[in-house]
């Protein structure tokens, strides 16, 4: 019989390991949660099968299938934890720096070439800050994804007032990057966390709706 | 040769319906709905174990189902699941919902048979 003597089977252990490494990035809670459950199923699987020789855990095992498969779907539902979601808005809050055109300003009406460069650059991230917002929603829920947007939202308000010297002179903010009112600006910013948070909500419904189911 | 698709598209949607059905009477744990769904309907729903825990995710997530640890004495905790009132009041719409599908699907195969 191959049971240790904490009386789990080493099998089993092994198997809630390769699972455990799939779920990573979840919630301590949701991880500790998912692999109780999943060692209770093995057990009474391989129990009913005979015991918990190894012969019978290799077919509980088999039975419930790839772990990669199962984390898919557990964070699907849960999404991932606490830490990794900050990681990712911060990640946001940074990358909505550089898509305001930092050095127009500088160089208003005077290098036609860098204003362009830097208008294009500038405009590419944004439109990567959304892809990776609408990521955030997706992949952490509408929550991570509005909070996301938000922190995009700040650190573009904040480049934008440090840039233009507001802080000082209020009446600069008349005057933006590109030389006309902040008003598209500030509309494109407001959109962020209205991105995040649509992005998250409608997949998360979807997904809750037709989660994948494995059949024999 | 059976065409794959039909029976995976009928049994994602029935799937939800009968796990509420299995609990509107009374708690059960995993591995007991997996036999029940077995052996209740003919191994219709015969599906990969390790599928079905995220399925019961997903009711509980969407607030049809509630779950709470029971410790035993020889065996790993079980994680009972139940049903709440907002499953049985989804549970009846589901059935209702059912109902109404075989009877237009009856009728209009049946026509043109």
């Amino acid at each position: 019989m191959t049971v240790n003597d904490s009386g789990k089977s080493p099998d089993i252990e092994d198997y809630l390991v390769r699972l455990k490494r799939k779920l990573r990035f979840m919630s301590k809670r949701n991880k500790e949660n998912i692999i109780a459950e999943v060692r209770s199923h093995l057990f009474e699987s391989a129990n009913d099968l005979g015991g918990l020789e190894k012969n019978n855990v290799d077919i509980a095992i088999a039975k419930y299938g790839d772990p990669k498969k199962i984390a898919r779907n557990y964070k699907q539902i849960h999404g991932y934890g606490k830490f990794i979601s900050m990681v990712f808005i911060f990640l946001n809050f940074i990358l909505g720096v550089f898509t305001v055109p930092l050095l127009i300003p500088a160089f208003n009406n005077k290098l036609s070439m860098l204003n362009s460069a830097c208008l294009i650059g500038s405009t590419t991230l944004l439109i990567l800050l959304f892809v990776f917002i609408f990521f955030c929603g997706i992949r952490f829920g509408k929550w991570v994804g509005l909070a996301a947007g938000l922190a995009a939202l700040a650190s573009r308000g904040l480049t934008v007032v440090i840039l233009t010297g507001a802080l000082s002179k209020p009446e600069n903010l008349e005057v933006t990057a590109t030389g006309g009112p902040c008003f598209l600006l500030a509309v494109v910013s407001f959109m962020l966390p209205l991105a995040g948070f649509i992005a998250g909500r409608t997949f998360v419904h979807f997904m809750i709706r037709n989660g994948e189911i494995d059949w024999d | 040769m059976k065409e794959k698709g039909w029976d995976t598209e009928f049994k994602k949607g029935g799937i939800q319906m009968c796990v509420l059905a299995l609990l509107s009477r009374e708690r059960k744990y995993g591995f007991q709905i997996i036999k029940e769904l077995r052996s209740g309907t003919d191994s219709y729903y015969d599906l990969k174990e390790g599928t079905l825990y995220p399925t019961l995710h997903r009711l509980k997530k969407r607030g049809y189902l509630k779950s709470e640890w029971v410790v035993g004495e020889s065996a790993p905790p079980r994680n009972y699941y139940s049903i709440t009132k907002k499953g049985r009041k989804a549970l009846g719409q589901a059935k209702d919902e059912w109902e109404r599908m075989i009877k237009g699907t009856a009728k209009l195969l049946e026509e043109y048979k």
